[in-house]
């Protein structure tokens, strides 16, 4: 499922804005275990992650949170890329969870 | 509680990789609560001493390591050597991959790692290599050093990163090495990954927007605490304990190098130490042939006894011997700093200064406490520094001696000028931010400038530039080689420190630099080269043979009071220290009337004491204005000889001694914490320390606090007292020669040129003033050096200088050189001598016997050099003109040629103007002896009533004066709160200006870019000296124009220089100012620029 070039591991299918998700998941980098999205749960069975992406420092003033993106599959086998906002303690004490786009 | 140790993290000695300090790596590893911290740079050792110091500091454990990276297809291996023995296979490792290599590289392979790697700790890193080639490498290394070998694996925080270490974990478990936490760091902290990217760019030329993917994803290549670590490798809690087996066993400290001092310099004697008491004892009969004084016995004895104590007789002997080969082949030298505290240096005949004369404090030079070989830096005239640099080679070899680094680090202009270009900003904008900078600073106020050169200073990218540049400032670009520091170790050198090919040819030099040898306790020399020796050395040869008159420094009549009249009218341009303009302007002041009054001179024009506030006091109680006072009379004992003010740096640090309580190497420490170069929190300890110590024995808190400001001014300027003597010395040397010989002190010191504050134009002018004539360089006269004349008379001795008449001696007449002339080559001018035989007596017989090449002869006829054979200026270049038509050829055979040139010189060609003729001069030569550019132009001047310099003596107080001149000398000092001196020279003399920072902004351009410089500002006269405090500056450079061609259309405007910022949309204006930028440039070309110092 995993090929050596992670890093072009990018989803085929991304959403126009990241859209907020519940998620339980184990601070402060662990993955996802469940999250909820526009209502409805998944439960997730295998994950792989993070990657960390930090902010483009020099396109804007001021610092974005980074994020730690996981690729996500849940029980229909269907993944997700999804990605949480903000280190925690470093960052936030309330790291926020997006979900950004499919995969195939 | 989890324990870690950070086993590999790049400082920023891996040029352009890593984004902090050693220094900085080391505290945040203590804070963080690390075990120990090895610090690993690709290829080098350049930062161990950095890390290894800090650590000391702040009582943490570092390791020594390095990273290889390798030519071939080996992944990087990090080494930890085990003990002295196989530190010393690390260095000479090194030194095997950068003697292969060009200046700044290294080039190593797999072979050499396992020639080397006994007694290695070796971790291997997956980074870059895939895991065959890892597997393949571990093999042979674990094979080559069983159970001294890991597989060291970082968290990448890419997707498959759990998947990657399981795999490393197999391929280690494989190989039978166990696998090693490591956070493979290139900063300290997160924050630092901008910085990161700005120089990932600069080392590969490129933009931060083309770089792309080739930057980090993420600000993780940090230090981490153990409990951040243990999580990460949470799968594999066996890497994080290896950290902890691969630190105990890594036990190589560089304490260990400690002593390792040459032994070869008994000489006859048992041991170093007795040899040193035979030579000393030696030496002491002989500086006092009517017997030792007891004052002096008693401190040899007290020295030798503490030299034993310390054991550094070896480091004595070897100065000593190379002092003693200098004055073996009459090369001059002297001592100079706190080695001239030593009454055996003395005897040694290492420094000169007669410790009967001056109070002696041996522990400012060796300290039992401080526990650091003292340092000894011996000046040599710097033209023949050279060979006692060869007969240090000769002596210790090329395995024992080696030449200091010096780390060449970023200052404001070089790293605004990377950053902005790594940052895309286009090159106009940096380099208008880098104009800005002043000189060589490290700090810079630039945002003002940004705004001023109309930068948009809050626009996102300059700010970021801004920002990151001033991190960048302070980082080491490259190692380069010292001038002159030496460093001699009784084994190989190449296991003590790695050595590296320079840029010269067969020039090598160590990664070390003379911080980090003296935090080592290294034995080091520092063969200067000095100026003055120089010239005096010159000029005491020339009294030789134009005088028969056989004087050394030695024997040079002390304290002549017509020496001392001369220098308290300031007339001191071109001698010894007290030539700068700061110290002209405290001579008349100070007034100078004996030996110890020119070591107070030496010691007192300096930032210290000027910015401890202590020149005012002294100057009061030294002209009766003021009663002296101490405070306490173990003050008195202190500060006795300087009235109560304290001027040297000894006395600084006794104060804190005796006033509070501080013992003799806290006083050092105190010294020490204030020079460092990035002020750390420990001053503030030390503040209350004084202040309350002080306090706490009864003194004021007010006077306390004074007394610490002047000792925070003391660390980092403040001479020694001994310091201050040994440049005394030469000090009175070369005004006794410049007193009594100017034509002898204007030749030699022309010869030694480059060197002091001013420029032949200025020893010229003011030998002339002594009445010394001076001749031009002519091809029938000159030799390559300045040289003597039996001729013309005296000439007029300027009023200024008339007092002195009688004691002027000088009956010669000086005779500029040929390397006077810009561009000419010293075996042409030699080849000029040689053939000259009777002389020439045409251009072509000129040609035909020295065979000069056609530019050569265009040189010469450019420095009017034809004179002799009655050419001007522009008749020689018509002739050599014409020479190089009718082709260059020497033989005989063009005889019939040479008559038709005969021919061809008949054209009467009109003669240049006076000021063609200075400025041709000045471009060829720098200096005119027809006229002085400004006296040209003094009718137009007049007309804008601009004063000659020499009135500004009967001006009164407080008036308004417009003055101008050459802008000689631009000198903005760090602690002068920003303001800025220049000196402007007019036909008739200088003028001094005062330009304060609001003034200086608002007229930045014209001072920066000006040679000719107006001012218009307020006459101040304080204690016999003037200044002239500037409000407006005209940057006249464009009327010098008017020398050679007179426009006419160009005489409205010229004046308003600040124009050139704003120019109008105006186009007729426009091409006025354009044509203004011409002669700019072109007057640039001719006329020299000022000297900058700071």
């Amino acid at each position: 499922m995993i090929s050596a070039d992670v890093r072009l591991r990018r989803p085929v299918k991304i959403l126009p804005k990241p859209e907020i998700i519940e998620v339980m998941a184990q601070v402060p980098d662990g993955p996802p275990i469940r999250f909820r999205w526009r209502r409805v749960s998944y439960r997730i069975t295998r994950a792989s992650g993070p990657e960390r992406i930090a902010d483009e420092w020099r396109r804007q003033e001021g610092v974005r949170p980074t994020r730690d993106y996981y690729r996500v599959e849940d029980e229909n086998g269907r993944r997700y890329w999804v990605y949480r906002e903000g280190l925690y303690e470093r960052e936030t004490q309330d790291p926020k969870w997006f979900l950004h786009g499919f995969f195939a | 509680m989890t324990r870690y140790v950070e086993l590999c993290a790049a400082s920023n000695f891996s040029f352009l990789r890593g984004a902090s300090h050693p220094d900085e790596l080391v505290f945040q590893a203590s804070a963080l609560g690390l075990d120990a911290l090895a610090v690993t740079d690709i290829n080098t050792l350049a930062g161990v001493v950095r890390a290894h110091s800090a650590a000391k500091k702040s009582g943490f454990r570092f390791i020594v390591g390095v990273r290889i990276r390798f030519a071939d297809e080996t992944p990087d291996i990090l080494f930890y050597p085990t003990d002295r023995a196989a530190y010393g296979r690390i260095c000479k490792m090194l030194t095997r991959g950068k003697r292969r290599a060009r200046k700044g590289e290294c080039e190593l392979f797999r072979n050499d790692a396992l020639e080397f790697g006994e007694g290695q700790l070796c971790a291997i890193l997956h980074e870059g290599a895939g895991n065959f080639k890892i597997g393949e490498a571990l093999g042979d290394f674990a094979g080559a050093f069983p159970g001294n070998v890991w597989l060291a694996a970082a968290r990448r925080f890419r997707d498959d990163d759990r998947r990657q270490l399981n795999m490393l974990a197999q391929i280690a478990a494989r190989a039978g090495a166990p696998m090693l936490a490591v956070a493979d760091a290139l900063y300290h902290v997160p924050e630092r990954r901008s910085l990161q990217d700005v120089l990932h760019c600069i080392r590969n030329r490129c933009s931060i927007d083309d770089a792309g993917r080739a930057l980090m994803a993420n600000a993780e290549r940090h230090l981490k605490a153990p409990q951040e670590m243990a999580r990460l490798f949470s799968d594999h809690p066996q890497a994080i304990f290896e950290t902890i087996a691969v630190a105990e066993r890594s036990l190589f400290s560089l304490d260990e190098l400690r002593y390792e001092y040459p032994d070869e310099v008994s000489g006859p004697s048992a041991t170093p130490q007795e040899e040193l008491e035979r030579l000393t004892w030696i030496g002491a009969e002989e500086r006092y042939p009517e017997g030792v004084p007891e004052k002096v016995r008693k401190a040899i004895f007290h020295e030798l006894s503490l030299i034993k104590d310390l054991s550094y007789a070896p480091y004595f002997l070897t100065v000593g011997d190379i002092v003693s080969f200098a004055r073996s082949r009459d090369i001059y030298c002297q001592g100079r700093g706190s080695a001239a505290n030593s009454a055996v240096c003395y005897c040694l005949g290492v420094t000169s200064v007669d410790p009967t004369k001056v109070d002696l404090l041996f522990e400012r030079f060796v300290s039992a406490e401080r526990d650091e070989p003292p340092d000894i830096d011996v000046d040599f005239e710097h033209e023949r520094r050279e060979e006692v640099i060869q007969h240090i080679y000769e002596k210790y070899g090329r395995e024992r001696a080696g030449i200091a680094a010096t780390i060449i680090t970023y200052r404001a202009r070089s790293a605004i000028r990377e950053v902005g270009k790594a940052l895309g900003l286009s090159e106009d904008v940096t380099s208008g931010l880098a104009r800005g900078v002043w000189g060589h600073s490290s700090s810079f106020p630039i945002v003002e400038h940004a705004k001023e050169s109309g930068l948009d200073a809050d626009g996102l990218r300059i700010k970021t530039a801004l920002a990151l540049a001033n991190d960048l400032i302070g980082f080491p670009r490259h190692l380069s080689q010292h001038t002159g520091g030496f460093v001699v170790t009784r084994g190989a050198l190449d296991e003590v420190m790695p050595i590296g090919n320079a840029a010269m040819s067969d020039r090598t030099f160590v990664e070390w630099d003379k911080d980090d040898l003296d935090a080592l306790g290294i034995i080091k020399v520092d063969v200067l080269g000095l100026g003055m020796l120089t010239c005096i050395a010159k000029a005491l040869r020339l009294l030789r043979e134009h005088y028969a008159c056989n004087h050394s420094i030695a024997s040079i009549p002390p304290d002549e009071l017509s020496v001392y009249d001369m220098i308290c009218r300031a007339d001191t341009l071109g001698v010894f220290q007290i030539e700068s303009r700061a110290q002209m302007s405290m001579l008349p002041r100070l007034k100078p009337r004996n030996f110890y009054d020119l070591v107070i001179e030496v010691a007192i024009v300096r930032p210290g004491p000027i910015q401890g506030d202590m020149v005012h006091p002294y100057l009061r109680r030294r002209a009766h204005q003021e009663k002296v006072v101490y405070p306490s009379q173990e003050l008195e004992d202190v500060l006795g000889k300087t009235l109560g003010v304290p001027l040297f740096q000894e006395q600084a640090m006794k104060i804190a001694i005796v006033a509070a309580g501080f013992t003799p190497s806290e006083a050092d420490d105190l010294r020490r914490a204030m020079a460092t170069f990035r002020r750390t929190g420990a001053i503030h300890q030390y503040r209350d320390k004084m202040v309350y110590g002080m306090i706490a024995r009864g003194y004021q808190k007010e006077f306390a606090e004074r007394c610490f400001r002047q000792i925070e001014g003391f660390g980092e300027y403040g001479f020694p007292e001994s310091h201050a003597a040994s440049f005394a010395l030469l000090v009175y040397i070369s005004c006794w020669l410049k007193c009594h010989y100017p034509d002898v002190f204007c030749a030699a010191l022309i010869n030694s040129q480059p060197m002091g504050f001013y420029a032949p134009a200025q020893i010229v002018r003011d030998a002339c003033e002594h009445g010394v004539p001076v001749l031009p360089v002519d091809v029938n006269y000159s030799g390559w050096d300045t040289t003597l004349e039996k001729g013309p008379a005296r000439g007029v001795i300027h009023d200024r200088h008339a007092q002195m008449e009688q004691n002027i001696y000088s009956t010669h007449a000086v005779r500029l050189g040929f390397r006077q002339i810009k561009g000419l080559s010293k075996e042409d001018a030699r080849r000029i001598e040689d053939t000259r035989g009777e002389g020439f007596n045409s251009v072509r017989d000129f040609q035909l016997r020295t065979g000069l090449d056609f530019r050569a002869l265009q040189r010469l006829a450019n420095a009017d050099a034809f004179g002799s054979i009655g050419l001007s200026r522009r008749a020689a270049l018509w002739a050599v003109e014409g020479l190089g038509k009718s082709g260059r050829g020497e033989s005989a055979d063009l005889f019939a040629a040479q008559e038709d040139i005969r021919k061809e010189q008949e054209v009467a060609l009109p003669m240049m103007s006076l000021g063609e003729e200075v400025a041709y001069d000045y471009k060829t030569l720098k200096l005119s002896l027809k006229s002085h550019p400004i006296a040209l132009l003094r009718r137009r001047l007049d007309r804008e009533k601009y004063i000659i310099n020499e009135n500004l003596r009967v001006i009164k107080n407080n008036a308004y004066v417009r003055v101008c001149g050459l802008l000689l000398v631009r000198q903005r000092p760090g602690t002068a709160n920003g303001v800025t001196f220049a000196t402007l020279e007019d036909e008739t003399s200088i003028a001094n200006i005062i330009i304060w920072p609001k003034v200086f902004e608002q007229f930045r351009r014209a001072l920066l870019d000006a040679r000719c410089l107006g001012v218009e500002g307020k006459l101040q006269r304080e204690g016999g000296v003037i200044h002239v405090i500037a409000v407006r500056l005209v940057n006249l450079t464009p009327l010098l124009a008017l020398l050679s061609d007179y426009h006419e259309e160009m005489d409205d405007g010229i004046y308003r220089a600040d124009e050139f910022k704003h120019p109008v949309a105006d186009d007729l204006r426009m091409a006025k100012l354009q044509r203004q930028e011409n002669v700019k440039t072109r007057m640039k070309e001719i006329l020299p620029a000022g000297r900058n110092f700071h």
